[in-house]
C-alpha cells in the first residue's frame, strides 16, 4: 500500500527526479576529478620527489597509497665529486656506476669513483645529466652498504600528481626531519586550470549538498507533520521511523534505477 | 473513561491538576476552553498522547496511566478515535487507504475483514464513491467526514474531537454535528473540545475547563 501510493504521488516523483539529477552531478564531479588527475599525470611524467629519512621507514613509504614507485639511494661523498645523491638503478651490476655529468665533469666512462665513507671503488659505465645531479649504483651494492639505522634517500613518483600536497603531507608525517626536507623536481602546476577546477567543483558540490538537504528537509517536514497524526492513531515511533526510512529508500531506488541504466548506456 | 486525581504537564503548563471525572460511553460532552492552545493540550491529555504525571486514567476498566509508550499506542488505537482540528489526513494515500491504515497491523483481522469494515463504513456515511480520491480532491467537509470514518474504524469507545468544524459552512457544520450525535446511538462517547458550544442541545453535559471540569 505504501509503495503503490508513494509511486502515485507527483511530489515524490519530483523528488526522485531531483535526486536523479543530483546523482548525475556527482558523476560530473568524479569525472572532473579524474580529468584533473589525468591532466596532471600527463604533464608530470618526468617529475619526482626526493627526501631523506631512515632506511627503516622503507615499508611505510612504499605503503603510502599515492606513491607509485620508490627508488632508494644514499647521500654520500665521493672522490672525486664531493657530496652527491646516488640512487639504485636496475640496469647496473656489481660496482658499476652511472655518473652525473653535473658533478663528474671531467670523468669519462671507464674511470673510477670512490665512495669515501665505505671505501668502495665504482667504475663509470655511463654518464647522464639530470636536474638535481643524481648518480646511480647497483642494487646489490646498495644492499651491501646500507644499514637499518642509516638514513637513506627516497626518490618517489606518484600515481596521482594532482594530489602532490597530500603526498608531501604523508611523507612529513613519517619523517623526523621536519617539513622542509622534501624536494619536488620537475613538477608542472597549472594554477589557471586549478582555479577553474576548484570553482566549478565547489559550485557543483554546493548544488549537490543543497539539493539533498532540500529533498531530505522536505521529506522530514512532511513526515513530521504527519507523525503527530499517526502517533494519535496508535502507531509507535518505531513504526513511523521505519515508514520514513522506507520512503527515503523508495525515493533513492526510483532515482537510482534509471540513473544506473542511463549510466551504463552512455558511459560503459 | 474515568480520570482520578489526574495531573499532567505539557510544555511546563499544568493540565488537569488533580482532576477527577468520568466520561460515559454513549454520551456527548462539550468541554469549553478559553484558548486554542489549551484545547490542544486537553485533546492530547484526554487522548493519552501526553504522559500522565500523577493519578489514574481508567479506560475499559484498566488503569492505563502507567502503561508503556507502546501499550498506550495500543490503547489509543482500540479505544479512542480522533478528529483533529486541522483535518489531518495523509495526502500520500487515497481515502480508502487513509481509513485502512488506521487498522494498522492488527493480527486478529484478516485483510478481507479489514477491507469489508472500511467499505461498510464508507457506504454508511455515503462516501463510497470517494474511496479512490485523494485528500486534495476533497472539500473540507468531505475530508473531515473521512476523519470521522477513520476514527470509527477500530470501533472505539470514545471519539475525541477538537474544533472539528472550523471553516465549515453553516449547513455542513450542522450536518457534521448530527453525525457526531449519531455516534451516541452506536454507544460511542463523544468528547468535543471547543471554545463555544455551537449546538448545546446535543450535549449530555457541557463542561467548562479551568484546570478542572466545572
Amino acid at each position: 500500500m505504501i509503495i503503490r501510493n508513494f509511486l502515485k504521488n507527483k511530489i515524490n516523483l519530483i523528488y526522485a527526479l531531483i535526486v536523479f539529477i543530483l546523482f548525475w552531478l556527482i558523476v560530473l564531479i568524479v569525472f572532473l576529478d579524474n580529468r584533473r588527475t589525468i591532466y596532471y599525470n600527463e604533464h608530470n611524467e618526468n617529475a619526482y620527489i626526493v627526501f631523506e629519512d631512515n632506511y627503516s621507514k622503507y615499508d611505510r613509504v612504499k605503503n603510502i597509497d599515492i606513491i607509485d614507485n620508490v627508488i632508494l639511494g644514499i647521500r654520500t661523498s665521493t672522490k672525486p665529486g664531493g657530496n652527491n645523491d646516488i640512487f639504485i638503478s636496475d640496469k647496473l651490476n656489481g660496482n658499476e656506476f652511472i655518473a652525473n655529468s653535473g658533478i663528474f665533469f671531467d670523468e669519462k666512462v671507464g674511470d673510477t669513483v670512490t665512495l669515501a665513507r665505505y671505501n668502495i671503488e665504482l667504475v663509470i659505465v655511463d654518464k647522464v645529466s639530470s636536474y638535481n645531479n643524481e648518480s646511480y649504483m647497483s642494487e646489490k651494492l646498495f644492499d651491501s652498504i646500507i644499514d637499518e639505522s642509516d638514513n637513506t634517500l627516497y626518490m618517489v613518483t606518484l600515481n596521482d600528481w594532482s594530489n602532490l600536497g597530500e603526498c608531501v603531507s604523508e611523507i612529513n608525517k613519517l619523517s623526523l626531519m621536519g617539513v622542509n626536507h622534501v624536494r619536488v623536481n620537475g613538477y608542472f602546476e597549472d594554477t589557471n586550470y586549478d582555479t577553474r577546477y576548484y570553482i566549478f567543483r565547489t559550485i557543483l558540490i554546493g548544488i549537490v549538498l543543497i539539493g539533498f538537504y532540500f529533498v531530505f528537509k522536505s521529506i522530514y517536514t512532511h513526515e513530521k507533520d504527519k507523525s503527530y497524526m499517526y502517533y494519535c492513531l496508535g502507531f509507535t515511533k518505531g513504526e513511523l521511523v521505519r515508514w520514513g526510512i522506507l520512503k527515503v529508500l523508495l525515493l533513492f531506488v526510483l532515482a537510482f534505477l534509471p540513473f544506473i541504466l542511463l549510466y551504463r548506456l552512455i558511459l560503459l | 473513561m474515568r480520570l482520578e486525581r489526574i495531573y499532567s504537564i505539557i510544555e511546563g503548563v499544568g493540565i488537569l491538576k488533580e482532576v477527577s471525572f468520568t466520561f460515559d460511553v454513549g454520551k456527548f460532552y462539550y468541554i469549553l476552553v478559553e484558548t486554542e492552545k489549551l484545547g490542544s493540550y486537553l485533546f492530547d491529555t484526554l487522548g493519552l498522547v501526553r504522559p500522565i504525571m500523577e493519578g489514574k486514567f481508567i479506560i475499559g476498566g484498566e488503569d492505563v496511566s502507567g502503561y508503556s509508550y507502546k501499550d498506550k499506542a495500543k490503547v489509543r488505537r482500540e479505544n479512542i478515535g480522533f478528529i483533529f482540528k486541522n483535518i489531518l489526513l495523509d495526502d500520500d494515500f487515497n481515502v480508502f487507504d487513509n481509513v485502512m491504515l488506521s487498522l494498522g497491523n492488527e493480527s486478529n483481522l484478516k485483510k478481507e475483514e479489514k477491507e469489508k469494515r472500511v467499505n461498510d463504513l464508507l457506504k454508511e456515511y455515503n462516501m463510497e464513491t470517494y474511496k479512490d480520491k485523494y485528500p486534495k480532491e476533497l472539500s473540507l467537509y468531505e475530508k473531515q467526514k473521512i476523519s470521522l470514518i477513520r476514527a470509527l474504524v477500530n470501533k472505539p469507545k470514545f471519539v475525541i474531537a477538537h474544533e472539528p468544524t472550523e471553516l465549515f459552512r453553516e449547513n455542513e457544520e450542522k450536518e457534521f454535528y448530527n453525525l457526531l450525535k449519531g455516534l451516541n446511538d452506536k454507544g460511542v462517547g463523544v468528547i468535543l473540545i471547543t471554545r463555544r458550544a455551537k449546538f448545546p442541545k446535543y450535549a449530555s453535559k457541557i463542561l467548562e475547563y479551568d484546570n478542572k471540569f466545572m
